[in-house]
């Protein structure tokens, strides 16, 4: 009976570990002994977890026939059927577990059971992005189940009436007579609702029980609704509802809170937990904190309880300084976190590289936490290995576990340390050391056999071999076996591995046996890339057993009879043309198998039909081919590196154009990797004998390859031969935000010069400050002016005559210089429309800027430009205004008419980006206006502008 | 009656341009902290309680955002959500910043002044005024407070009837 005792812990041990598999071997060995053991129920839940129905009918049938499928296994096997989506077989079994037969107690347990199974069911299909699993059909159970329960107890009269509402509606309970029975009642249904992600409901049923005057435990209750709450906050976030939704369970949880605050119930972290996560759904992580503050002043608190839910809110936003932070919190308010918390800060800590503060954290909190806590064990060695520190974690290890024999895990993880750095003499040293504290599990004894491989002797892994099948050892770690033998091309044990394989895939389950399946066709395709006849045929007929349907069987098979046929020739390019001939028959995952098989075999040619047949997919990309030709780009000298290019594209050619843009990837890659500086202009040369001058994308490419220098952006931009407006913008907002920079400073400066003199005692120096403000002020408009070619912000009002007379003050000395005559006709009326000063006046200065350089160029007798505001014939809002700017220069042709508004468009040869009438188009629309060319058959070119009136401000 | 010490908290990646900031506060009396880095500014102000605005640099150098240490400030703050903040930058317009305001209601900006137009307003006036604002609303905080413990100590004392 001790034995059996032990056993059942050990079983529990190895499935609290992760050794799900070993666990359940060892349920079997309990069960085979004595078939009622409880430890039934573990092998039930194993089978849930690792998603196995064959396994869970297997031992349903195993307890049927020893007798021993009592109620609590029928429960175990209903809860296995509803996680993996049977909910229909398990109706007719919840009705038998819930017949009136059955004591109350176990028809209260059965209940909470699915409730929380429930839970279990919907969180698992959300994990694993499996097709949800509909909590309806767990309602419908529990509806159904309550029902049952309902009936069976109707006969009891005594007791208070109490209203119970399910989710469709109201269910008369009838007055069980059993006050906290009625509380547990309520509370079963409050899980469901969580599990239902029914708000509304719980709401309902919130508001029921308030009104409900007799009822114990209300605590009790009031917590198993914010705990649903908190389910339901979560759901929401998974589903991404709304804010609003969010907030709606934020408020609900207050009430609720509230209530029992109110109701002096004494608070513990059963309440302060949910309200955290519910907080922290509805991302208020301040108020959280709030709650959890509040939690870590209360006495008489498990402490753990609040603090889950916020540390795993930082994990989940990756807020590593966040998580050192609230340890630090901790520590200021005389709590220690359990070693659970300690573990999960120090894990975050080396996943984010920062292996050195996970190691102060675990020296501060060694006192207090428990350090033979297997989890704090573990962190630490895996800090350790993180720092480098090797040789520590064995001396860490004996000093942590002085009264307990260490894991075999934690031996595990100083063997893989020495054994990932190729030490095997340290590796062997530890592993030794393990063997004599008895901690020797089937992971250690693989690695064990493969350090002595390592170290040339292969006489261990022989012994291992033929007891594989009967050691209770993950199967997976089998792959690195194999790939061992593969490697080393030792036939007789690779063979002998394969039928172990065969047993352990015999008893194992579908997933174990695809799984396999897959490793063995990838290393049937590398078999027959190294011409490796003897093992193939062992790889082949395993993967027959394994894999039926594989098509990588048949290749295999007809390779192996064309080398049979051959055998004399030497030939080893036929199992390659055999494989590549059937490559169209191969499924995406399989094809990209081989590829990888054959650009690691350095067989270029296959490779490159293999990729051309990734592309043709859909599926090549500038991996695969980086993956072909990694290798052989990183140490050759440049001049090899451009024929091996030059040779790739032209094998390429005729591909569809997104290869050439690989090409030009890999070619920068290859640069790169070569150590050479990347020269652009050479890249361009590339791009152009491709054909592909005018690519938006091979331009950004460029761009930042040439890491944004300025002439490297100006060279980019030229030679494109075509200008990329958004690179453009984002080369001018950079510009700007440089500039800006140093204007707030100079501005900053003066403005300090003005405070600090006074205008009475240095009257000069104060106007001078004042000017240099002016002309800062003046430069800053300039350089706003950039970033509003992109985003133009012209929202505001302004007043048509007086904006155009500022401007044409503007422009009239350069106008005179250049001996143009600016006209004006200005109507004095005021006149105004819905777009800022500035807009207007970039609108009118742009156009007579155009005007002013035309005329420059081709000069009139008398160059002229005017300007006039065509007045509305009544002053009403909403009338159009009409802007004309009209010049007598050579006009601009009808060919042109289109183009002249368009971005980059410039009939100005080497000077200007043509962007000022695309942006004087773009202001003017946005204020709601229209512009156009007007041709009226007089010399020159006239521009229209209208707008509409609108009010002008109160004042 | 003494006027406080008015305080001005500077986050900028660039010494220039809180050494531009430094003469200008500091010239007309008042006091200024500033920080060249999101990680020594988050360690000393998160967890202080002096009333201050804050001159925010929108773009901090490898990837860190103003924004984001605004609302991480004003979550961490007692009287964060309160705060005067200054966004000052260089690279954002003012209608993005209003699009980014309309997105993130809860940001609760308080001013922002793009560097290019520093030439256009007195930034000193601007954090004055804010700063007066603010000490308005943590009176009138305090005052709130102070009434509904009075309106608490007045619920628990005995009715005249109990004597």
């Amino acid at each position: 009976m001790q034995s059996l005792q032990i056993k059942e812990r050990d079983a529990r041990l190895s499935f609290d570990g992760g050794d799900k598999l070993g666990a359940l071997n060892a349920v079997w060995e309990i069960l085979k002994e004595s078939p009622r053991s409880p430890v039934a129920s573990l092998g039930f839940k194993i089978c849930r977890e690792t998603h196995d129905p064959i396994e869970a009918d297997r031992l349903r049938k195993f307890l049927e026939e020893q007798q021993a499928f009592n109620d609590q296994s029928k429960l175990d096997w209903v809860m296995v059927q509803l996680s993996l989506g049977f909910g229909e077989a398990a109706q007719s079994e919840i009705r038998e577990l819930t017949a009136s037969d059955k004591s109350i107690a176990f028809r209260l347990h059965v209940a909470k059971s699915l409730a929380a199974r429930g839970y279990e069911v919907a969180r698992h299909a959300s994990d694993s992005q499996l097709k949800p699993n509909p909590p309806e059909i767990d309602l419908e159970l529990l509806r159904d189940r309550l029902r049952t329960i309902r009936d069976s107890t109707s006969t009891s009269k005594s007791g208070s009436e109490t209203a119970l509402v399910a989710p469709e509606g109201r269910l008369n309970l009838g007055g069980l007579n059993l006050e906290s029975n009625n509380v547990q009642m309520l509370a079963e249904s409050a899980r469901a609702h969580g599990v239902a992600r029914n708000l509304e409901g719980l709401r309902q049923l919130y508001s029921q029980y308030r009104d409900a005057s007799v009822i114990g435990q209300r605590g009790y209750f009031m917590t198993v609704v914010l705990k649903s709450t908190s389910v339901i906050a979560n759901a929401k976030v998974e589903e991404e509802a709304s804010p609003d939704e969010l907030l709606k369970c934020v408020s609900f949880a207050e009430l609720v809170f509230g209530d029992i605050l109110e109701s002096r119930y004494r608070l513990n972290g059963h309440q302060f937990a949910p309200m955290i996560e519910t907080h922290l759904s509805a991302q208020l992580p301040r108020s959280a904190h709030k709650y959890l503050r509040w939690a870590m002043r209360s006495e008489d608190l498990s402490f753990q309880f609040h603090l889950w839910p916020f540390m795993r809110y930082l994990k989940r936003k990756g807020d590593v300084d966040g998580l050192l932070a609230f340890s630090l919190d901790c520590e200021e308010m005389g709590l220690v976190p359990d070693a659970h918390a300690v573990a999960l800060i120090c894990r975050e800590l080396n996943r984010a590289n920062r292996a050195s503060e996970s190691w102060a954290v675990l020296q501060k909190t060694q006192s207090a936490t428990s350090a033979r806590d297997s989890h704090v064990l573990m962190v630490a060695l895996e800090t350790l290995a993180a720092l480098d520190r090797g040789h520590e974690m064995l001396s860490y290890l004996q000093r942590s576990t002085n009264n307990f024999v260490p894991d075999a895990r934690a031996f595990g993880l100083i063997v893989d340390y020495f054994f990932s750095r190729k030490r095997f003499r340290e590796a062997l040293e530890i592993l030794n050391v393990a063997e004599r504290a008895g901690s020797v599990d089937a992971y250690l004894e693989y690695r064990l056999a493969l350090t002595q491989v390592q170290l040339g002797d292969w006489n261990p892994l022989s012994d291992l071999i033929p007891r594989v099948g009967s050691l209770n050892v993950s199967p997976y770690d089998l792959f690195d076996v194999l790939e061992v033998l593969r490697t080393n091309q030792k036939h007789e044990l690779y063979e002998g591995l394969c039928e172990q394989v065969k047993i352990i895939t015999r008893r194992g389950d579908q997933a174990l046996a695809a799984d396999f399946g897959r490793t063995m066709e990838a290393q049937l395709i590398k078999q027959l890339f190294g011409n490796d006849t003897r093992m193939s045929s062992s790889t082949l007929q395993l993967l027959r057993e394994l894999s039926p349907n594989s098509p990588i069987i048949r290749i295999g098979e007809q390779v192996t009879q064309s080398r049979e046929s051959e055998s004399t020739s030497s030939e080893s390019s036929k199992p390659l043309d055999e494989l590549l001939k059937h490559s169209t028959e191969l499924s995406d995952e399989q094809l990209e198998r081989l590829f990888v098989a054959a650009s690691a075999a350095l067989k270029i040619l296959p490779a490159l039909s293999l990729f051309k047949e990734l592309i043709r997919r859909g599926l090549g990309n500038s991996w695969h081919l980086g993956t072909l030709l990694s290798d052989f780009v990183r140490h050759l000298p440049p001049e090899d590196l451009e024929r091996i290019y030059d040779s790739y594209k032209a094998s390429i050619t005729g591909l569809e154009e997104r290869s050439h843009r690989i090409l030009f990837n890999l070619l920068a890659k290859a640069y790169r990797h070569a150590g050479r500086r990347v020269d652009v202009e050479r890249l361009i040369a590339q791009m152009r004998s491709l054909g592909i001058q005018e690519d938006d994308f091979t331009l950004r490419e460029q761009l930042e390859i040439s890491s944004v220098k300025p002439s490297n952006v100006g060279l980019a931009l030229t030679a494109s031969g075509s200008l990329d407006f958004e690179a453009l913008c984002r080369v001018l907002d950079d510009l700007r935000h440089e500039m800006s920079h140093f204007i707030a400073q100079l501005s900053l400066r003066l403005q300090a010069i003005g405070d600090s003199v006074g205008e009475s005692s240095h009257p000069g120096v104060v106007v001078g400050v004042r000017e240099a403000l002016e002309l800062t002020r003046k430069f800053s408009q300039r350089i706003e002016g950039y970033s509003d070619i992109a985003d133009p912000n012209i929202s505001g009002l302004c007043e048509v005559s007086d904006t155009l007379a500022k401007v044409l003050k503007e422009c009239e000395m350069t106008a005179q210089s250049r001996g143009v005559s600016l006209v004006s006709n200005i109507a004095p009326q005021k006149y105004w429309v819905a777009i800022n000063e500035y807009g207007l006046k970039t609108v009118v200065q742009n156009l007579i800027d155009n005007a002013l350089t035309e005329l420059k160029t081709n000069a009139p007798q008398h160059p002229r430009i005017r300007v006039s505001v065509l007045a509305p014939k009544q002053h009403r809002v909403g009338d159009l205004v009409s802007i004309s700017i009209r010049d007598n220069g050579g006009g601009i042709t009808e060919d042109m008419e289109e183009q002249i508004f368009t971005r980059g468009f410039t009939t100005r040869s080497g000077h200007g980006f043509g962007l000022g009438l695309a942006l004087v188009r773009s202001v003017v629309e946005s204020a709601d206006g229209t512009i156009q060319l007007v041709r009226d058959g007089q010399p020159g070119a006239h521009f229209l502008i209208q707008f509409r009136l609108c009010e002008g401000p109160s004042d | 009656m003494t006027e406080l010490i008015k305080t001005v908290v500077v986050l900028d990646d660039e010494a220039a341009m809180i050494d531009a900031l430094r003469i200008r506060f500091e010239i007309r009396g008042w006091r200024i902290r500033h920080y060249l880095d999101a990680k020594s500014f988050a360690e000393s102000e998160f967890h202080s309680v002096e009333a201050a605005v804050f001159i925010v640099d929108h773009d901090l150098g490898n990837g860190v955002i103003g924004y984001d240490i605004v609302r991480e400030l004003r979550q961490t703050r007692p009287d964060g959500l309160a705060l005067p903040v200054v966004y000052l930058t260089g690279r954002e317009s003012e209608k993005s910043y209003l699009e980014r305001r309309l997105e993130k209601p809860n940001l609760r900006p308080s001013c922002f002044v793009s560097k290019s137009r520093v030439a256009h307003v007195d930034l000193l006036e601007i954090c004055a005024d804010l700063l007066a604002h603010f000490q308005e609303v943590l009176d009138q905080e305090q005052s709130q407070a102070l009434r509904r413990a009075a309106a608490q100590v007045a619920a628990r004392a005995p009715s005249e009837d109990a004597f």
